[in-house]
């Protein structure tokens, strides 16, 4: 059975057209980026797929059934979700925040163990162990970018959605959270849904590509196929170049001016 | 379980100053009471024999202080829990229990009772109930678009509104002529006018309110990492929006038909809260709760023991803000 189906789905916010006729499937154990250019609708398809905004058209299906009849409380079991921006204007701590989580798994008034499995391991994949009883407020951007990721991984879904989880992450904490979720992906057949900026990254960690243009799906499927000179020149307007690199056998994309 | 035992532990401790606080505010006032009249009665009531108390003492007591003691409380318990929803609900610190123009309606209704001089039993409570409610519904109301209701449209049409029947007031009052002080005095925040009757309303619906909120604790904390974060993590954001303005909203209006618009307190009691607790509402809501009843007991007990009474609202601002901004800039802390 595949997770989450994407039939038809159009969106229209204040009468614009945002995603017209996207029809997807995102299968188990697939690593799935979803690219395009500003505008092209990647953060609505987003919140489409968790039933945070309601397509005017179509329909969203987890596990086969039309998300508009499932609770907010029965998606957050099944999916769960980093905001592509989280305020966050109170001190909770690291802890508290991850150990949000678990809200969709107990009962109201049960406090979550601080030192339940779920959220010790979620602090420790995501290399926060020795800040989580630091509070948020005092964090750098990376770091609190981590903190919503464990918080999902603490939440224990079979789907992941993910807006630009990267954006303000360094080098070495960007492949530490992408090769994380490919982890997550590989070995706990999870569904990762990541809305990505940089393709070339997109590329090379992503095992299908979804690309938006105008709200509409340009092209989905491996990233050698998604990723053409073509497709890129239509959706970015832009031409590039596509090679492999000799030594490490990556994608490189190099704009030509 | 650590955190059902901090809440235990929190609500207990300020249970008993609460307790403290309010004994010692018997005795003060314009006749001082004996410090051991409670000591007396309880000794009355198991060993019998009447004489130990001297009945002027006891009538003081039971028709003065402990209906003033005792709405003073609960005013400021549904005031600092409504303050604390208020705050997380708009994700602001600024916000305070008054933000969806609640208090704003209450003062309306109840001065154009007081101006005109209508003079039905309970009329100035329940036009400021009246008026408070339909305030908070329209702002609401005006807000909504399609089933949803941004919270930065909920605070701008808050303060159109509040703008709006604050002239009213203002109108009001200079037509009021000789209700003029009575007027003022009930705009000022008062509890002077304490009476059981009061309390017999306003316990039940402020104790059922709270405990409805309660239930609703763990779906604030979400809502304070944004909206789409709460959907998320399973709460139904608009469906809670609703039930937590609605409470908040009448927890409010209960808390202005008997004592005016007693400002400050709805404010800063879950801020020093929150400093001392930190931001998990299922440990905040109950203590800025009792927080809030200690505080306003304490200030009325000032407000009444000067030459002249004073309206506690003035006293809750005049101590308050000093206190705030003495906090603001040396507590910080969490």
């Amino acid at each position: 059975m595949i997770p989450l189906q994407v039939k038809n789905v159009s969106v229209e916010i204040d009468n614009v057209s945002i995603l017209t006729n996207i029809s997807a499937n995102f299968p188990k154990s697939n690593f799935i980026g979803i690219v395009g250019p500003n505008g092209s609708g990647k953060t609505t398809l987003l919140r489409a797929l968790n039933g945070h905004i309601l397509p005017s058209d179509g329909a969203v299906y987890l596990d086969s059934v039309p998300v508009n009849q499932l609770s907010a409380r029965q998606i957050s079991k099944k999916i769960a979700v980093v905001p592509q921006e989280t305020m966050v204007s109170f001190n909770f701590t690291v802890r508290e925040i991850v150990e949000m989580g678990r809200y969709p798994h107990n009962s109201r008034f049960r406090k979550p163990d601080s030192h339940s499995d779920a959220v010790t391991w979620a602090l420790d994949q995501t290399d926060l162990s020795e800040l989580s009883d630091r509070t948020i407020t005092s964090l750098s951007g990376g770091e609190k970018a981590r903190v919503f990721i464990a918080r999902t991984l603490a939440q224990e879904t079979p789907i992941l959605l993910l807006d630009e989880p990267i954006a303000s992450l360094d080098f070495r904490h960007t492949s530490r959270i992408l090769s994380l979720i490919k982890d997550q992906v590989d070995h706990f057949e999870k569904t990762a849904i990541v809305v990505l900026h940089d393709l070339e990254l997109a590329a090379n960690f992503c095992d299908q590509l979804l690309l938006l243009s105008n709200g509409e799906i340009l092209s989905m499927g491996p990233p050698t196929s998604v990723l053409t000179r073509e497709h890129i020149q239509t959706a970015f307007q832009t031409d590039v170049s596509i090679d492999t690199h000799p030594i490490t056998g990556l994608l490189t994309i190099n704009v030509i001016n | 379980m650590r955190y059902a035992r901090r809440i235990t532990t929190w609500s207990i401790i300020l249970a008993i100053l609460l307790l403290s606080v309010s004994i010692v505010s018997s005795g003060i006032g314009p006749v001082k009471l004996p410090s051991n009249l409670f000591l007396k009665i309880i000794l009355n009531t198991f060993l019998g024999g009447s004489n130990l108390i001297n009945p002027t003492d006891m009538t003081i007591l039971v028709t003065l202080r402990l209906p003033r003691i005792l709405l003073a409380a609960i005013v400021g318990f549904a005031l600092a829990t409504a303050g604390t929803v208020m705050q997380g609900f708009f994700r602001n610190p600024m916000a305070d229990p008054s933000i969806i123009g609640v208090s704003a309606g209450a003062a309306t209704g109840a001065v154009a009772v007081i101006a005109f001089g209508i003079s039905i039993p309970f009329g100035i409570e329940l036009a400021a109930i009246l008026g408070a409610l339909v305030a908070a519904f329209f702002v609401f109301y005006i807000s909504t678009k399609k089933g949803h209701t941004p919270v930065a449209t909920l605070l701008l049409s808050g303060i159109a509104i509040q703008t709006f029947l604050g002239a009213l007031v203002s109108l009001l009052l200079l037509l009021s002529g000789e209700n003029l002080r009575q007027a003022i005095f009930w705009l000022m925040g008062h509890l002077h006018t304490a009476n059981w009757i009061d309390i017999s309303f306003t316990f039940p619906i402020v104790i059922f309110a709270f405990f409805f909120l309660f239930f609703f604790t763990r779906d604030l904390n979400a809502l304070y990492l944004g909206e789409e974060s709460a959907h998320s993590l399973g709460v139904n954001v608009e469906q809670t929006k609703r039930i937590l303005l609605c409470l908040a909203s009448i927890l409010t209006a209960v808390a202005v038909s008997v004592s005016g618009v007693i400002g400050f307190v709805g404010l800063i009691i879950p801020h020093i809260m929150r400093i001392i607790v930190g931001p998990d509402h299922r440990i905040l809501l109950p203590t800025s709760a009792l927080a809030g009843a200690i505080f306003l007991v304490l200030a009325d007990t000032v407000a009444r023991s000067g030459v002249a009474e004073v309206p506690v609202g003035v006293v809750t601002a005049l101590v308050g803000a000093p206190f705030f901004i003495y906090l603001l800039r040396n507590g910080g802390g969490r």
